[in-house]
């Protein structure tokens, strides 16, 4: 298992660092911060409380760290989140700054949700046997990211295979000093940062792909563009937020990759990490 | 009177030393606001094209004088080990410890630090121009006035040394 365990130190406040060190890496799946509550932190035992306050200041002091000091370089946060180096994931509550009609960013920050990122290599083998398109499901924080980035990994391991991944949000393939932090794989690149729409098109055009990934489809927008991407003789892997094939066929947002049967698989991820699949329906 | 014409020579010597020095010193001045100024081009450039983070724009004072990189290699340092929470501080930090830039230069970067990762990429490009702005000013002003300074700084040097000296003997 690979963890960026100090990256994730490093962007808690100094008083909580010891704490959330002693449950370590394998244990502590998310640090919870709100203003003027204690801190949680969410194990897989079970959420603990800790005795210290959140204040403004321990607020700021995470996204100061996890931006690199650069709100600009942060454009993520619009979007309610950024990604700490290492991919650990920040969720961003609080008062949002609008002009005209869109949120640019936050005048005051209330709640942070940082997610550890983990990556367990080979999780991905048995669905990389899988023929065709295949759609990952899963509720938040059940492993959806963590199983599409070894999938890929290990499909482009496979002869003749080569991968283009669009990382829209960095966490896939997370990069530090110029160097990818999760092994990589076979033959297998990777597009970070740029919007997926964007990013389908550059390496469907570019790169000469068998296979394209993509994290968390969330808006009719992503849903557009991987139609848009379908059926050019490239495999599709994807993620999205659904518990079951019902949910995700009663959703209306995911409904033009339903009804287009641009996917053959739907992988279904369980609250324990393992999964199974089914073939999914026109 | 051998110690007399050595204490002369010395005392010429010294006055003379003291107005290279200032006009050397003034010559720095100038050459680490050019620096400060061609950087703060480099800042806005990089912003705009690659949308680079703090630490980026503080590797490109390694273009420039060494006392430029070192300031911001410490700046860095200490964002890095997190002992200070802003840019700002940071920079403050660097120059209590002991920072030994001309008044106008460390001024340049005390502006630069105060609004340097405060802004979204439209309001900190907008404030590294006006830094640029008057950064340009102060180097224009000590450009416009090099060659007098200098000239003066020397030959005050020169006289001075030369008249006690004259006095001494």
């Amino acid at each position: 298992m690979y963890c960026h365990w100090d990256s994730l130190l490093d962007v808690l406040p100094s008083r909580f660092r010891a704490e959330a060190d002693k449950q370590g890496k394998n244990t502590l799946q998310e640090f919870r911060m709100r203003i003027h509550k204690p801190a949680l932190m969410v194990t897989s035992k079970g959420t603990i409380s800790l005795k210290e306050i959140v204040t403004p200041g321990d607020l700021n002091f995470v996204i100061q760290i996890a931006s690199r000091y650069s709100p600009w370089a942060a454009a993520t946060m619009a979007k309610g989140y950024l990604t700490a180096q290492g991919a650990h994931r920040i969720g961003v509550c609080g008062e949002a700054v609008v002009k005209n009609g869109e949120v640019t960013g936050f005048r005051e920050i209330t709640s942070l949700c940082i997610r550890v990122a983990r990556d367990f290599p080979g999780i991905g083998e048995r669905a990389s046997k899988l023929e065709g398109n295949i759609l990952l499901l899963g509720p938040p924080a059940w492993g959806k990211t963590t199983l599409l980035r070894d999938l890929l990994r290990q499909i482009s391991k496979q002869a003749g295979q080569c991968v283009g991944v669009v990382d829209e949000r960095g966490e896939l393939f997370p990069k530090a000093n110029g160097r990818f932090l999760f092994p990589l794989g076979g033959n297998l690149d990777v597009v970070s940062l740029c919007p997926k729409a964007e990013g389908l098109d550059m390496i469907l055009r570019t790169m000469g792909p068998t296979c394209i990934g993509v994290d968390e489809v969330t808006s009719a927008a992503d849903c557009d563009a991987l139609v848009k991407a379908g059926w050019c003789g490239v495999r599709l892997i994807a993620t999205v937020h659904a518990k079951s094939l019902h949910d995700l066929k009663t959703r209306p947002v995911y409904k033009p990759l339903i009804e287009k049967g641009l996917f053959d698989w739907a992988v279904i991820l369980h609250e324990d990490k393992s999964y199974h699949w089914e073939r999914m329906k026109l | 009177m051998i110690q007399k014409w050595i204490g002369a020579g010395l005392v010429f010597a010294g006055c003379t030393g003291a107005g290279f020095l200032k006009a050397s010193a003034y010559r720095r001045e100038e050459r680490l606001l050019a620096d400060t100024y061609r950087l703060l081009e480099q800042m806005e450039n990089e912003l705009s094209f690659r949308v680079s983070d703090v630490y980026t724009l503080c590797d490109l004072s390694r273009n420039f004088s060494k006392e430029l990189a070192s300031f911001y290699d410490a700046v860095k340092e200490n964002l890095l080990n997190q002992s200070a929470d802003t840019v700002s501080k940071a920079m403050e930090i660097v120059c209590r410890e002991g920072n030994s830039f001309p008044q106008s230069v460390y001024e340049m970067q005390f502006l630069l630090g105060q609004t340097l990762g405060q802004y979204d990429l439209d309001g900190q490009l907008r404030e590294i121009s006006s830094v640029k702005e008057i950064c340009r000013q102060k180097l224009t002003a000590l450009q416009d006035n090099r060659e007098d300074k200098l000239k003066s700084y020397q030959t005050l040097g020169l006289c001075a040394g030369a008249a006690l000296a004259l006095m001494l003997l």
